[in-house]
């Protein structure tokens, strides 16, 4: 089965900072694939190269059988890849139907105003939001917003969605619910690439992770395998850490990494 | 109701005060030029001036110098303002804020200084127009509500439907409009080329009813400015809202000029301080929405933007 | 040869004008995020103050009022942000920019109202004096622009990053909410800014009689070639618009030559199109657009 998308050696450089270095992988039908790193590991950068909101400097991006690479954002949302922003980006002068509304206008492979309207109707059902839709989309709290982001996306009918840490800032309560919600869309049959920082939402979430670290793939597997690799605690903790880990857990030092998670060295 | 009111205006206003409403008309029309770029968009175009110049001059040039009949030239001097917006559209509608801003109001200055070296529209002597039958003052009133017309048509068009959506999403978050599936480059240029049509078609008119053009004339920034301003006086990205500030800040100004000729100049610009501290969001809002306006609400609006 | 580097030394104390009156519009730029449309009318109020001042019995000397001007207009765009553009410092952009305008109006049909359109000109005795330096004419006029230009900037740059004050204005400049809470007044530092923007456009405006003659409009093309000139230099380098301005003075006086001194005000505008079009973050400096 041809991959939902494949990624060929991407770069990005801005000026002389290079922020995605060669990175490829590719994202199955049907996965949930978890994108973790510390902080300027070039995660968001990665995420808007897939979106088409940056043209990368090298390689190729591959949706479905298609080459996507340097196409703008707008015809890759209506080729199948929604996403949601980090920092919340909602229509906020909008209501909340009408933000739905306006992505399921533009994006929505089956087209009509009318079919849009039903999209959103059933997409703001789904999401819980049915109560707030006639709200100004900036009068409503932050994880309702959130979920006005993923309500448009989802209108958009996604092939591939793109979480960027969609329940940071959410309480705890409100990230169980975030939690199914992205279960739900999940058996809907949409494939996701997800950003997050929290690793519990990360391993419970992912069927797969990759590992990211100064704009390379440093690793990547199964959940479990992949936070027990030493190079990835390093880059998380700093090295003193990774020889603790190491010295702590016999039997998981380089070269011996079990199961599926195989380190992909740049 | 209100296009029968206009229609009638000929017939009972003359001279001096019909002359006085074709004015208000004009800038009617103009406002809602700007209203569809900078409104509907929200991208300020501080160089609307540009296409209601090339308007004037076209149509100047080619019924001067070619004789073209009035109508053949008018659409003509459209379409070159319509091709000029879709050519700097794509470059200049990629700047934001300020960038787009002066670049337009720069770009609009450049056209103005760029005319003075063309011989054939007299450089900088400007074209006199003569036609054989000239249209009667009642005429130009018509053709400028006619202007006034178009305008409100193609803004009802745009807002309605999805183009509507369209603008509404590129005006408050592009990045999300993209990211939706709007392609905005192209939204963003055609309101821009639609705006420009609507006031080069003014600007046509306005050539033929003053029968002379020169730069300082018709490519004035102040004429730009002034767009903005009504346009934010009525309501910026409202149908009506550019209307109502043309109708309400034309008729003060004349009233002034009239009376207090030397401190009409400084009008314009009272105005502009005053509509911008205590109604930044236009006229139209509380009438449309009917809200009221009191003395506390204008307080109210004016004291969620401070400091 | 001679004639060429005459040419240059010309564009380059142009420059110094350009650059003089650029300073201010490009802190004001910077940090309060305004595009003061009114900017080049505060140039022209310094440059009618120095007149009347100049004019009157005492004959105060250009240069002797120019603290003068720095001082009252400085007062006047302290006003101006206090009482006016603080209102509206958190709606859109061009609310401020419409603000300027307006202002610039007012002040524009006042200065026509006060001092009538006909150009005016200070011309005290040393004002057609020049230095030859070979083949080189300078007018020693020009000269002390471009010095003052280059002096106000060096000042201005040691300003921002060694006093409290600098360092609050430049806090303002970078987040407006983190300057908040680290305690700056904002409403009394932006006028303070406004203030300090006015003040050298005021200064400004003395040294601009003195080598122009001058009507209460010439604001309009000022404010533009304030704005190229900081868009060629670059938003946010203290240095920029020293650079930009220079820039822009040798590309005029270069111009004036090849294409005749009739297309200097085109080239102007087509060089800004081209740099916003191309390179928005100017020719050295932080990423604007």
């Amino acid at each position: 089965m041809t991959p939902a998308l494949r990624l060929e050696g991407v770069s990005k450089s801005f000026g002389g900072l290079q922020a995605v270095r060669d990175v490829s992988f590719e994202l199955h039908q049907g996965e949930i694939l978890g994108l973790i790193g510390p902080n300027g590991a070039g995660k968001t950068t990665l995420i808007n190269l897939i979106a088409g909101a940056y043209r990368p400097t090298g390689g190729r991006i591959v949706l479905g059988a298609r080459d996507v690479t340097g196409r703008p954002p707008y015809v890759l949302a209506r080729l199948g890849v929604a996403r949601t922003f980090q920092i919340v980006r909602v229509f906020k002068e909008m209501t909340v139907w009408d933000n739905v509304v306006g992505g399921a206008l533009f994006a929505g492979r089956s087209g009509g105003a009318h079919r849009a309207r039903e999209r959103a109707a059933a997409t703001l059902e789904f999401v819980g939001l049915g109560a707030l839709a006639h709200r100004r989309a900036g009068d409503i709290g932050l994880a309702e917003q959130k979920r006005v982001q993923l309500a448009r996306a989802l209108a958009m009918q996604p092939a591939v969605l793109l979480l960027d840490e969609a329940m940071a800032g959410l309480t705890h309560g409100e990230i169980h619910a975030a939690l199914e919600l992205v279960r739900a869309v999940h058996r809907r049959g949409v494939t996701l690439i997800v950003i997050e920082h929290l690793m519990k939402v990360i391993m419970e979430l992912s069927h797969r992770v990759i590992v990211m670290h100064h704009g390379r793939v440093l690793a990547q597997g199964r959940p479990a395998d992949v936070v027990a690799d030493p190079q990835v605690v390093a880059a998380y903790f700093g090295e003193r850490y990774s020889h603790r880990a190491v010295r702590t857990r016999p039997g998981a030092g380089p070269g011996d990494a079990p199961g599926e998670g195989r380190r992909v060295t740049p | 109701m209100l296009a029968a009111a206009a229609a009638a205006v000929p017939g009972v206003l003359s001279g001096y005060a019909l002359r006085e409403a074709t004015t208000i008309l004009m800038f009617m029309a103009l406002a809602l030029s700007w209203n569809l770029i900078g409104g509907l968009c929200g991208y300020p175009s501080f160089g609307n001036v540009a296409f209601f110049g090339i308007g004037a001059y076209a149509t100047a040039g080619l019924v001067a110098n070619l004789h073209w009949p009035f109508g053949a030239a008018l659409a003509a001097a459209a379409a070159a303002a319509v091709a000029f917006a879709a050519a700097i559209g794509p470059v200049v509608l990629r700047l934001h804020g300020h960038y787009f801003a002066i670049a337009t109001l720069g770009t609009a200055q450049a056209l103005g200084q760029i005319v003075i070296m063309v011989p054939w529209v007299g450089g900088p002597n400007g074209v006199i127009l003569r036609v054989p039958f000239a249209p009667s003052a009642a005429d130009f009133y018509y053709y400028m509500a006619g202007a006034v017309a178009a305008a409100l048509l193609i803004t009802y068009a745009v807002l309605r439907g999805s183009w509507g959506y369209a603008c509404r999403m590129i005006r408050q978050d592009e990045v999300a409009a993209a990211a939706s599936g709007v392609n905005t480059t192209f939204y963003k240029t055609a309101c821009w080329a639609l705006s420009g049509f609507v006031a080069a078609l003014v600007g046509g008119v306005y050539a033929l009813w003053i029968t002379f053009v020169n730069p300082p004339s018709v490519f004035d920034p102040v004429i730009s400015l002034t767009m903005v301003v009504l346009a934010l006086v009525g309501g910026a990205g409202t149908l009506w809202g550019p209307v109502l500030g043309a109708f309400v800040v034309e008729n003060i100004d004349q009233y002034l000029w009239a009376r207090l000729l030397t401190a009409h100049t400084l009008f314009l610009g009272v105005v502009i301080v005053v509509i911008v501290l205590f109604l930044p969001r236009g006229l139209w809002p509380y009438l449309a929405g009917g809200e009221g306006l009191t003395w506390r609400s204008l307080f109210e609006g004016a004291r969620r933007l401070r400091v | 040869m001679d004639f060429w580097l005459q040419i240059v030394a010309n564009g380059l104390l142009l420059g110094g004008v350009y650059a003089l009156s650029a300073v201010a519009f490009s802190l004001e730029w910077g940090v309060l995020n305004i595009v003061n449309l009114a900017h080049g009318s505060f140039i022209m109020l310094g440059a009618y103050l120095t007149w009347m001042l100049f004019t009157s019995p005492l004959r105060v000397d250009p240069l002797l009022s120019a603290p003068v001007d720095f001082a009252l207009l400085g007062g006047l765009g302290f006003l101006m942000q206090r009482l006016l553009l603080n209102r509206v410092m958190r709606g859109q952009f061009f609310l401020t920019l419409l603000l300027t305008f307006g202002i610039d109006q007012v002040l524009v049909n006042t200065g026509i109202l006060l001092w009538t359109a006909d150009p005016r000109a200070v011309t005290p005795a040393y004002s057609s004096r020049s230095l030859a330096l070979g083949a080189l004419t300078i007018p020693y006029t020009r000269l002390a622009v471009l010095a003052v230009a280059v002096g106000i900037t060096v000042a201005l740059a040691s300003f921002m990053r060694h006093t409290r004050l600098g360092r609050a204005i430049n806090a303002t400049g970078m987040d407006l909410d983190a300057a908040s809470l680290m305690g700056v007044r904002l409403p009394v530092v932006f006028a303070l800014t406004m203030g300090l923007g006015c003040g050298l456009a005021g200064l400004a405006g003395a040294f601009y009689s003195l080598n122009f003659p001058f009507s209460p409009q010439i604001g309009g093309d000022l404010t533009l070639r304030a704005f190229v000139v900081t868009c060629l230099g670059g938003l946010g380098n203290m240095y920029g618009p020293l650079l930009g301005g220079l820039a822009l003075g040798m590309v005029e006086s270069v111009a004036s030559v090849v294409v005749g001194s009739g297309a200097v005000d085109a080239t102007a505008f087509v060089i800004l199109v081209l740099i916003l079009a191309l390179r928005p973050q100017g020719l050295g400096g932080r990423a604007v657009a």
